[in-house]
């Protein structure tokens, strides 16, 4: 039998040029990265569908069985990766994803696919300049969708900030602890200066501290007596206490 | 009165697709990217925009949010479904129409919540995905929705975009779920081609589904199991219907049914249920039917198949599926017996905002107009004249629509948590109705339902059929919004409501939720109200104990209280002093389950910072609003105290 090369040929050896794309280490990721999810959603549904609907089927048939192929692959493909030890991760989804694919190349070209799709004639596009220009105005337009959306934050969201007092161990349990992380997370609108004084029965510090908006600052202390406590003045200890936290020991 | 002409549409007789027994139309192929695609695309860009900027407007306080909304809205829906509806669109295009308003839909959902899910059940899937990414295995624990991991068809294929593409999980889970929604549609729309053999009225089905469907703007396209499902849930109606009609390739229909019917079964337990329920149904209507009883045998082989994939599934691998779904069935039976006493979301919690004015005239309006279409729909079934040139399946379609309405308005007024029960339930009856809706609004848009002057629809004669059904449609996507998700108090985003779902969720308790991520121990067991539960159970893997007693409830710990946290095994304490100072929240309720006889009592700030002053107890966290106490050493001093004593 002479076996004849077609247009569908070429999901097989696509896939297995992405899966050696995928899994070669000295690929850049940014590269492995695409033609991974090239092979695992694109080529895996195509091969899939076509394996399924070898004939010729309608658009809307043949984009179902795409889509349902490639999120129905997965989400079995899931469940079968779960079995082997290394679990769901990048390597054997590929390797998942090209094995399928090749069996599902197989099995469509076994039914006929390939020569079906290549006797396959579609009409060409007729895109006049007015009708580009109608899709050129609608990218423009979803590209201000996505930036106004990313761009834009809850402006009515109050300014706070965050203070803990988290006793060491593994359980974190204040009772009998020897040592506490204090924690402060500014969500204020500007730099903010902080005052944090750490009283443990006896014994007394105070450190000034100052964050910008988001910023963390975090101190480990060892704690002893009853009862540590940890008060935050915003600025001075003129003012009462912004924040304080506390645990009891014993 | 409306009287029904049941006679063939002529008007439109060319565009009801003659569709071969291969359902292949007989139309010509039409590659006209010129003509309707362009226009509708640009159309359906304008609305996004201008969703997405009522949206960005509302976060930032800004007047003019609810008119870009509506505007948004009505644009993209009357554009798209008057042009689904126009003869002179091609039979591609209208496919495509559809199709591009799923996708406009995804977009403004997306729109919504642009950087993080913020839907408690999104976070609840959110953190199965999180867990599947960082074990790489399935089956792990979540603390937020204990059954979600037994159901992972959808973190699977969403994990796998994660890894493979380094997206980030968000940003796959979006992708996931919108990709989800367009094969919903498409799903649809082979679906209702296979029963009304029209392609003209499956494509009209298939846009009216995401209006007919109140999920669909909201909860249909957000990271929810559902959403992964539905599409398989579709397709599995589609096969068995496929295997029960044709004689060629009903095997591979057959098997088509069994993958379908597997991945419902491993990503969704209600629509398992859903898919097995409704094939069973429409195998007993087929039998009625003249004509369809041949048809009823096979679709019972499909019934009896999809139950015995379920029943494997539920068995081995989500055992707990029986309890989940138990617990959900008691609730409704015993919501139904208190005839009356209980109240679905029909009736707004009293401490709710105000429901616009525009609500309130649109919801009883879209109510009578569903029931009139589908009354029609069954004068149409119920005809011998309608019933010779329609397919019998269509019939059966009809009359499990009615039938399904029905129910599901039942349980919406009569049944406990009826309203969110009713909008779930919504999903998959929608599968139904839509296509008997479809079915008036084509006779509708081709005049041939013979209106009699007098006809309370006698707009169709003053401006056209097309014009008065594409109204028609565009009152049901008023009322779709108006009772779907989310409710009217947060349809916009931005003004925070305390307990308030999507609008409860802000930097303040995510913050706070991160912090208890990195700082306490996985596992622990806490006090919440409802929002402040959800965020630390499904970001900080606390495990939320539902029913707090009275504890939030006294300004003073009462030796009761105490007794009820030494039996809940309870270490940490969480409140948010917003609860005692803004009013109840929308949803009626503080914490996910009330004590009884407290429902609808005010917290008082008194209430909340009792807390401090009781000895033993910790302030390991406070951020102004939310603090965090640690009941271990409150413990530990009653024992020392108790020993002393004794």
């Amino acid at each position: 039998m002479r076996a004849r090369l077609c247009k569908f040929d070429l999901i097989a050896l696509a896939a297995l040029a992405c899966y050696g794309a995928s899994v070669l280490p000295s690929i850049p990721r940014e590269i492995s990265n695409v033609t991974a999810s090239v092979l695992c959603f694109i080529l895996t549904g195509v091969a899939l569908a076509s394996a399924i609907l070898p004939g010729q089927a309608s658009g809307t048939a043949r984009l179902v069985a795409i889509i349902a192929c490639s999120l129905g692959a997965g989400m079995v493909g899931g469940l079968i990766l779960n079995y082997i030890p290394s679990g769901l991760v990048q390597s054997n989804w590929v390797t998942y994803a090209a094995a399928t694919t090749l069996i599902a190349y197989v099995v469509a070209r076994l039914r006929g696919a390939g020569s079906l799709l290549n006797r396959t004639r579609r009409g060409s596009l007729n895109l006049t300049w007015v009708a580009g220009a109608k899709l050129f105005a609608s990218i423009l337009m979803v590209t201000a969708t996505i930036v106004i959306s990313l761009s834009d934050r809850n402006h009515r969201e109050m300014p706070f900030t965050e203070v803990w007092l988290v006793p060491d161990g593994p359980t974190k349990s204040p009772v009998g602890a020897t040592g506490a992380v204090l924690g402060i997370k500014s969500h204020e609108s500007s730099n903010e200066e902080f005052t944090v004084v750490m009283n443990m029965s006896e014994h007394v510090t105070t450190r000034r501290v100052t964050l910008a908006p988001s910023q963390l600052w975090t101190k480990f202390f060892s704690v002893e007596g009853k009862k540590a406590v940890a008060s935050v003045y915003r600025g001075s200890t003129a003012h009462p206490p912004y924040r304080t936290v506390w645990f009891v020991r014993a | 009165m409306v009287s029904v002409d049941v006679t063939q549409p002529p008007s439109l007789a060319g565009h009801i697709d003659d569709l071969r027994s291969d359902l292949r139309s007989l139309d010509p192929v039409h590659t006209d990217a010129g003509n309707a695609i362009p226009d509708a695309v640009l159309v359906v860009a304008t609305g996004v925009l201008l969703v997405a900027l009522a949206y960005a407007r509302a976060r930032e306080g800004l007047s003019f949010a609810e008119p870009f909304f509506w505007t948004g809205q009505v644009l993209i829906f009357g554009f798209i479904f008057f042009r689904v509806l126009s003869p002179s669109t091609a039979p591609r295009d209208r496919e495509c129409l559809a199709l591009l308003y799923a996708g406009g839909q995804a977009m403004i959902r997306w729109a919504y919540s642009p950087h993080m899910f913020t839907w408690p059940d999104e976070l609840q899937h959110y953190r199965s995905l999180l867990n599947v990414l960082t074990t790489n295995h399935l089956f792990g624990w979540n603390f937020g929705l204990p059954i979600s991991p037994s159901y992972p068809g959808m973190e699977n294929v969403t994990a796998e975009l994660a890894q493979v593409s380094s997206v980030g999980p968000f940003v796959a889970g979006v992708i996931i779920a919108g990709v989800s929604h367009l094969l919903l549609t498409a799903c649809v729309l082979l679906l209702f081609r296979e029963v009304s053999r029209s392609s003209y009225t499956a494509c009209i089905g298939a846009t009216l589904y995401m209006v007919v469907s109140p999920q669909a703007h909201y909860f249909g396209t957000s990271f929810v199991y559902e959403t992964a499902a539905l599409p398989f849930v579709t397709l599995s109606l589609f096969f068995s219907i496929r295997f029960a009609i044709r004689r060629r390739g009903r095997y591979q229909s057959f098997a088509g049914l069994l993958a379908c019917v597997a991945i419902v079964a491993m990503t969704h337990h209600v629509s398992a249920v859903a898919t097995v329920v409704f094939l069973g149904v429409l195998a007993l209507t087929t039998s009625l039917f003249r004509g369809a009883p041949n048809l009823s045998r096979p679709i019972a082989l499909c019934a009896g198949s999809a139950a015995l994939i379920v029943g494997c599934w539920m068995s081995f691998f989500a055992p707990m599926t029986r309890d989940y779904l138990g617990n959900s069935i008691k609730q409704l039976l015993s919501g139904l017996t208190e005839f009356g006493a209980v109240q679905g979301n029909v009736k707004d919690s009293p401490w709710a905002p105000a429901t616009p004015l525009f609500d309130s005239v649109v919801n009883p309006v879209g109510i009578v107009l569903t029931i009139v279409l589908l009354a029609a729909s069954v004068r149409l079934a119920a005809d011998v004249r309608f019933a010779r040139y329609r397919p019998p399946l269509e019939r059966s379609f009809i009359w499990v629509a009615f039938g399904s309405y029905g129910l599901v308005m039942a349980v919406r007024i009569l049944a406990a948590d009826g309203g969110e029960l009713a909008s779930r339930m919504f999903a998959y009856v929608s599968l139904f109705t839509a296509l008997a809706v479809a079915i008036v609004l084509e006779r509708l848009a081709s005049r041939a339902l013979g209106l009699r002057r007098r006809s309370v629809l006698a707009l169709s004669d003053v401006s056209g059929g097309l014009v008065s059904a594409t109204a028609v449609a565009i009152v049901l996507l008023l009322f779709s919004i108006t009772i779907g998700l989310p409710a009217y108090w947060q349809r916009l985003p931005g003004v925070f409501w305390i307990e308030g779902w999507a609008s409860g969720i802000d930097a303040v308790g995510t913050s706070r939720a991160e912090w208890a991520a990195t700082n306490l121990q996985r596992g622990s067991r806490f006090f919440a109200d409802f929002t402040s539960g959800i965020l630390l159970a499904t970001v900080a893997e606390l495990d939320s104990i539902g029913y707090p007693g009275y504890l939030y409830y006294h300004d003073r710990l009462t030796p009761a209280d105490v007794a009820f946290i030494d039996t809940q095994d309870v270490t940490y304490l969480d409140v948010d002093t917003r609860i005692g100072v803004k009013p109840l929240p929308p949803t009626g309720k503080y914490f996910p389950i009330d004590v009884v006889g407290c429902e609808g009592k005010f917290l008082q700030p008194e209430d909340l910072v009792k807390f401090d002053n009781i000895p033993g107890i910790s302030r390991i966290y406070d951020s102004g609003i939310g603090h965090f106490y640690d009941l271990r050493s409150f413990d530990y001093v009653r024992g020392v105290r108790s020993y002393h004593e004794s």
